[in-house]
């Protein structure tokens, strides 16, 4: 083996030598992180009583499983399990003989623990499972404690996009660090059937799990009984030796053991290894991933289901927006009673090509969680996480980098990346203020730094001009906001190496104010998290737009107002969702009289015109706008004008058209297909794309455009090249007529400080 | 706290040992009763606002990082200062709900709410159910005319259910479907609407008032509210299979056979949408059954607000879609169509759509329905296999139109189960709420003066009517002791006549009678069992003035009734009583009609009961 992606220790808290879910995870994680060519250390919580799932990952390359019971790594007598507490303390001290770069842990109690100890802060991934799932279940400690294991994350790995969306919403730190990290079906070790084209007889019905009353296990062994009443002839294989014993249901155990031992047609084949089990059940006709409505509510996804369609099986399941998700509306196997799984079955049996269909299906939604896509996504999210952008320093150890400034928001996901980079060091000087710092420090950062940024072209800039150091690097990030501020003015522009502005357009109004060389002057737009907005949209998404910040009123809510009217008059579908502070949350904005007249017409409007009537949902502002916008099938601006305006760009990302108003500027930052002059055009460019069914088809250009032009890594890639040497200056024109910015007279005061 | 025992509470020792152990015992009693009440009392002070407020800022005082929580935890003390709201409150068994109880210990702590909900403001007199509600448009337009609805935006929707003070709030999870304003609340993992939904449900609590569930399809389905149901006071669905089921009904005065043309044109109609979820062999049937109606002329009008739209159906099948037809304003279509194919979606509210099409005349070809077993015949044919679907269309449009009689017929039968006040009276009797929103059915009966042989017969018309009185007032002389005690036996109250036995004129009629309606029946003739059902349907499907009898074609809004008034709005006798005759004559009705009343004529029918 080569030099290794990353060291990677996985810890999952589990029993190996049991086959439940745990195991299997941990099992999947160690073989998906040596696939992408990482270094893996795995730790074993228990004495090894069986092979069973250490085999295949001692046959993999770069695993190294640490045994803490056989190796003497724990005191004699200390229990047949690693507490948390000694999980925790043997992972510092293997990581303190060879640093690991991501230390991945699964388990509520043990990532707390590792919280507390203060273990790999910004090394964790961690996978939790046994949170809340409900809104009503959320105790206040529990979300404060989640808030700390976020923090202390790079990534907080979900199961689900529904889990992931409810850690973000409770937990809005973990928005930004929650990632998908999909289950993982094996792939079976054996040759799998040829597609199915029709169900075999008799039918032959398959269980593998435990056998539980919320699983509906007992229901299911009277399914033979009740095909047979239809005229179908059917058996119920089922496969598994874990039979629950239920405190509300004592009964339960004795009556389901009598009915796996007793009942006519149910072949019960005990415990099997799991791929023991994927055989058996490709030898049937339909899995049973059948459950109690109770659990329809589940934020995760069961992998059974998922395990039945990789041996080609087509699977009867509960109708949730996550199995309709995965399966479409339509799938003919769905159920809620025992009385519709009867149905389900029997008419996918007297009809071929829908059962067909449905194994399809199945087989379909298997394939996106095969190992292969998991290694996918995680050589994604090492290669965020640990970037390999080498930068050239020339002086024998790592480049040090300088970022000042007072209000970071735009320029964190830049700093995570610097960050991350192996031959950067970064410190920052964080100015409390727009105009306040600690003059010492930033001293010091002078004296230190190879290369300083400075965020925001205010006194900092100016400060940093004037100290700088001769052999020292100045780049400075300028914004529409200071471009109509005396700073840039003040500033001695020989002393910067380069300015960077976020879009051509107000590249050239910067040169057209300052007469400063265009060669000094340089354009790295804004980013765009797109892995972290290209989420699955929801059912119906197409039918709704969104306007992400709408104060102050030149945002122009009443013209999109006027595009949603002009939509409803002929689809009441149409909604349009506003996700933004509302104006009297800006003091600033809400003491000014124009303001709140023209917000109270929009309010008016709402309400008395019909085609507004209920139409218009004003949400919370927050950091979840990427679980936001899954509901968001359009993205509006509508503003008279704008810097760069991230909101079409995130939607963009997240697979929504984008609709604009061609404010001045916007055809240098947005393709012309998505600008219109005024709201008829905008609402005759949503009908004719909706009318036409292309709503997916723009929505994926408009994600590739904007993952090409603004994705993260091209514009930090961007950001990294300039810490070495200036980029192309901004090209001008003579005889183009002066760029005109529409928000020349500033009505904003400075932004807030973070 | 409890004072201690002093002996002069005592009974004195001269009293005999006995005595004094009997004395003992009780106050051992008397300070256990103490004791429980003390301990209650800290409870009650442990949840009171106040307890809390005091812990939040010791709480501050301890760790000033946590004053951030403590800021969110004040507001929600102040909202919810009327009860222990944001405690989960305990399960209640089905058709349990003790709303009354839960209003009168909320309004303890808050007794002006009872002098704004029962002021005179704008909102009126509440006479009809207050209804809060997360709701589709088609619900609001079904429940709109029979109740006070306030339809919460989650915009506002706290601050709207504090407003509306609402007698019940009704949460729909059909409202909660894409292209609708709540859409996605109940989507597991999309906390943020939930949120808004518990908070309606606490200020619902807060005030003592009970906040229902009501299952309808929806898409994608919320099903994170399962998690949720036990919030909620009392759970329904409008799926017969899944526990309470419980539908708005029939809008009558919406859906009804008014100026029904007995000529309409001989299409057949299918207003609705493609349900992608239907079961595949019910979808194939549902499939067979429209192809069929393909020879009949099927025009298909889409629900505008299904997501699937025209491209949803099969494609043989989308060029039979004319147009989009809002669900709220359908009813012209179906008083324009003869037949109509029923809603496939084996649930209440299709069953509904099925009644509110017989209702506007037409005959209807579905598929079977549990719902819909009680209507089988002429009328509703229902389709069990798709092959059937050809034959069941063939036989109803052999048929002619139905006859007024038959439409009439099932309308009865409407008002009486589903019309909308029917299940507002269900759903309020779930509640053990203690308004009856059938009260606005109610009538008083005049009798007009009459010959005292005629108490029996005339007991005996009340008593067999459909749709009792009341009242009744005699104008003149009294009934007979036996005639009384008939009637009061049957809970119909009799108004004691004038004590110089004058007759009452229609003034004092209006004085004294206790129902919204007052109905005139002259002595002499035979009242059939349907007389006052008719009048009372058709003054909830008219929504007039005054009913009255017109003597051919359809039942229709009027000028005048030239065979004068049988039944008119209390408030209208009130206002502009007619001279003192017997009857409220032709001219009189004239009057009122000139002065803004609205008239409605109906036809008098025979009795058939055939559909």
């Amino acid at each position: 083996m080569g030099e290794a992606r990353a060291r990677v220790l996985v810890y999952g808290d589990a029993n190996l030598n049991a086959t439940d879910g745990s195991a299997i995870w941990v099992q999947s994680t160690v073989e998906v992180f040596a696939r992408v060519g990482c270094e893996v250390v795995t730790l074993l919580r228990t004495p090894v009583e069986t092979r069973r799932h250490l085999e295949p990952l001692e046959a993999l390359s770069g695993v190294t499983i640490v045994r803490p019971f056989e190796d003497g790594l724990v005191a004699k007598g200390s229990g047949d399990r690693l507490t948390v507490g000694q999980a925790s303390a043997l992972m510092r001290r293997l990581d303190s003989d060879a640093r690991f770069d991501v230390v991945v842990l699964r388990g509520y109690d043990l990532v707390c623990r590792v919280v507390d100890d203060a273990g790999f802060q910004g090394r964790l991934w961690t996978y939790l499972t046994d949170i809340p799932q409900s809104i009503t279940a959320v105790e206040p400690g529990r979300i404060e404690r989640l808030r700390d294991i976020a923090l202390a994350s790079r990534f907080v790995l979900c199961q689900t996009e529904e889990l992931r969306a409810f850690l973000e919403a409770l937990v809005p730190a973990a928005c930004g660090r929650s990632v998908l990290f999909s289950p993982i079906v094996p792939e079976p070790t054996f040759p799998v059937p040829p597609p199915r084209t029709g169900a075999g007889r008799p039918v032959k019905l398959v269980y593998a799990g435990k056998f539980a009353p919320l699983w509906n296990t007992l229901p299911m062994t009277e399914l033979p009984a009740k095909l047979a009443a239809r005229g179908i002839e059917a058996e119920f294989h089922a496969i598994g030796d874990k039979v629950e014993h239920d405190p509300q249901d004592l009964p339960f155990r004795a009556r389901m053991l009598k009915a796996l031992r007793s009942t006519p047609r149910v072949v019960w084949h005990g415990g099997q290894s799991r791929q023991e089990a994927m055989r058996l059940a490709a030898a049937g006709d339909i899995g049973l991933g059948w459950r109690d409505r109770s659990m329809d509510a589940s934020l995760e996804l069961s992998t059974k289901i998922l395990e039945y369609g990789s041996v080609g099986l087509p699977v009867v399941l509960d109708r949730t927006p996550m199995h309709e998700a995965l399966l479409g509306s339509d799938y003919p196997l769905f159920a809620r009673t025992d009385a519709d799984v009867v149905e389900a079955v029997a008419y996918v049996v007297e009809h071929p090509a829908s059962y067909a269909d449905a194994a399809a299906r199945c087989s379909a939604a298997a394939a996106r969680f095969a190992i292969g896509e998991a290694s996918r996504q995680v050589a994604g999210l090492l290669d965020a996480a640990l970037p390999t952008t080498t930068v050239t320093t020339g002086r024998g150890r790592p480049l040090r980098v300088g970022v000042a400034g007072h209000d970071l928001k735009f320029f964190g996901r830049i700093l995570d990346h610097l960050r991350a980079l192996p031959d950067v060091e970064l410190r920052v000087d964080a100015w409390p203020d727009l105009t306040v710092h600690d003059e010492a420090a930033s001293r010091a950062v002078v004296e230190w730094a190879d290369v300083v940024i400075c965020e925001w072209f205010g006194p900092n800039a100016l400060w940093y001009s004037a100290n700088r150091r001769p052999d020292q690097r100045l780049v400075v990030h300028l914004h529409r906001f200071e471009l109509y501020r005396p700073w840039p003015g003040q500033a001695d522009i020989e002393r910067i190496d380069q300015v960077v502005c976020v879009s051509p357009h107000y590249a050239r109004i910067a040169l057209q104010r300052t007469g400063w060389p265009a060669a000094r002057v340089t354009v790295i737009p804004n980013y765009v998290d797109e892995a972290q907005l290209d989420r699955p949209k929801l059912e119906g998404a197409r039918f709704h737009l969104g306007m992400i910040g709408i104060a102050p009123a030149l945002k122009r809510m009443d013209l999109a107002l006027d595009v949603l009217a002009r939509l409803r008059a002929a689809d009441p579908r149409y909604q349009l969702f506003v996700k933004s502070k509302l104006p009297w949350e800006y003091p600033w904005i809400w003491d000014v009289p124009t303001e709140r007249i023209a917000f109270e017409d929009i309010l008016r409007r709402m309400q008395v015109e019909r085609t507004l009537r209920g139409a218009v949902t004003f949400d919370a502002f927050g950091p979840d706008v990427p679980a936001w916008l899954r509901r968001v099938g359009w993205v509006l601006s509508t503003s008279d004008g704008e810097s760069f305006h991230l909101a079409p760009a995130d939607g963009m990302a997240s697979g929504a058209v984008p609709v604009i108003r061609d404010w001045p500027g916007a055809d240098t930052i947005y393709d012309g297909r998505w600008i219109r002059h005024d709201p008829a055009a905008m609402a005759d460019l949503i009908s004719s794309i909706a009318a036409e069914g292309r709503w997916a088809a723009e929505g994926a250009i408009a994600k590739e455009q904007v993952r090409e032009r603004y994705g993260l890594r091209r514009v930090a890639d961007a950001w990294t090249r300039i810490l070495e040497a200036n980029l192309p200056g901004t090209v001008v024109d003579p005889t183009a007529a002066p760029a005109v910015d529409a928000f020349a007279e500033p009505v904003r005061p400075a932004p807030a400080t973070t | 706290m409890d004072d201690p025992p002093t002996p002069d509470r005592l009974d004195p020792p001269a009293e005999g040992l006995e005595r004094a152990g009997e004395a003992a015992m009780s106050e051992i009693r008397r300070l256990n009763r103490r004791l429980r009440e003390a301990e209650e009392q800290a409870a009650a002070l442990e949840a009171s606002t106040s307890y809390q407020l005091g812990h939040s800022l010791v709480e501050v005082a301890r760790s000033p990082r946590k004053v951030t929580r403590v800021g969110r935890e004040l507001v929600r003390l102040w909202r919810g200062r009327a009860s222990g709201r944001g405690r989960p409150r305990p399960a209640r068994s089905r058709g349990e709900v003790d709303s009354l109880a839960a209003y009168y210990q909320a309004i303890r702590v808050s007794p002006e709410r009872l002098l704004l909900a029962h002021g005179t403001g704008d909102g009126g007199p509440r006479t009809r159910l207050v209804v809060a509600g997360v709701v589709r448009d088609e619900t609001a337009a079904v429940l709109a005319p029979d109740t006070w609805l306030h339809r919460l935006s989650p915009n506002d929707a706290v601050v709207a259910v504090e407003r509306a003070d609402p007698d019940v709030v009704l949460i729909e999870t059909g409202a909660f479907g894409a292209g609708r304003p709540w859409a996605y609340t109940g989507s597991p993992g999309l906390a943020e609407r939930d949120r808004r939904l518990l908070e309606v449900i606490d200020a619902a609590r807060a005030m003592g008032r009970p906040a229902v569930l009501w299952w309808t399809a929806a898409a994608p389905e919320p099903v994170g509210l399962l998690r949720l149901a036990d919030r909620f006071d009392l759970v329904l669905t409008a799926r017969p299979d899944d526990g309470a089921a419980w539908t708005p009904g029939v809008q009558l005065a919406t859906f009804n056979d008014v100026d029904l043309d007995p000529l309409r044109a001989a299409a057949a109609l299918f207003v609705g949408e493609w349900d992608p979820r239907l079961a595949p062999a019910r979808r194939d049937r549902f499939a067979a059954l429209l192809e069929a109606s393909r020879a009949y002329g099927l025009d298909i009008r889409l629900d505008p607000h299904a997501l699937g739209g025209a491209e949803s159906f099969p494609a043989s099948l989308r060029g039979l879609i004319h147009d989009a037809a809002d669900p709220t304003a359908v009813a012209g279509l179906y008083r324009s169509h003869p037949l109509v194919i029923g809603d496939p979606r084996p649930d209440g509210l299709a069953a509904d759509r099925v009644r509110e099409a017989l209702a506007c005349g037409a005959r209807i070809v579905a598929l079977v329905s549990p719902d819909l077993v009680a209507l089988d015949g002429d009328a509703v044919r229902q389709v069990v296999e798709a092959a059937d679907g050809a034959a069941a269309m063939a036989a109803a449009t052999a048929m002619s139109p139905r006859s007024a009689t038959a439409v009439r017929a099932v309308a009865r039968g409407l008002f009486v189960d589903h019309a909308v006040p029917t299940r507002l009276a269900d759903l309020a009797s779930r509640l053990g709420l203690r308004l009856d929103p059938l009260a606005g059915r109610r009538i008083t009966l005049v009798l007009d003066q009459r010959d005292r042989a005629d108490d029996a017969r005339l007991v005996s018309d009340v008593l067999g009517q459909a749709h009792r009185p009341v009242q009744v007032i005699v104008r003149g002389r009294d009934l007979s002791a036996e005639a009384r005690a008939a009637l009061a036996a049957a809970a119909i109250e009799v108004a004691e006549p004038a004590a110089d036995g004058t007759p009452a004129n229609w003034a004092q009629v209006a004085e004294r009678a206790t129902a919204p309606w007052v109905a005139a029946w002259s002595t002499g003739t035979p009242h059939p069992r349907h007389d006052l059902l008719d009048l009372a349907m058709a003054g909830e499907m008219s929504r007039a003035d005054a009913v009255g009898r017109v003597a051919d074609g359809p039942s229709r809004f009027v000028h005048d009734l030239a065979a004068g008034a049988s039944l008119v709005r209390r408030e209208l006798l009130a206002g502009v009583p007619p001279a003192g005759a017997a009857a409220l004559p032709d001219a009189w009705t004239r009057d009122v009609a000139r002065r803004g009343a609205r008239l409605f004529g109906i036809t008098d029918l025979d009795d058939a009961m055939a559909g």
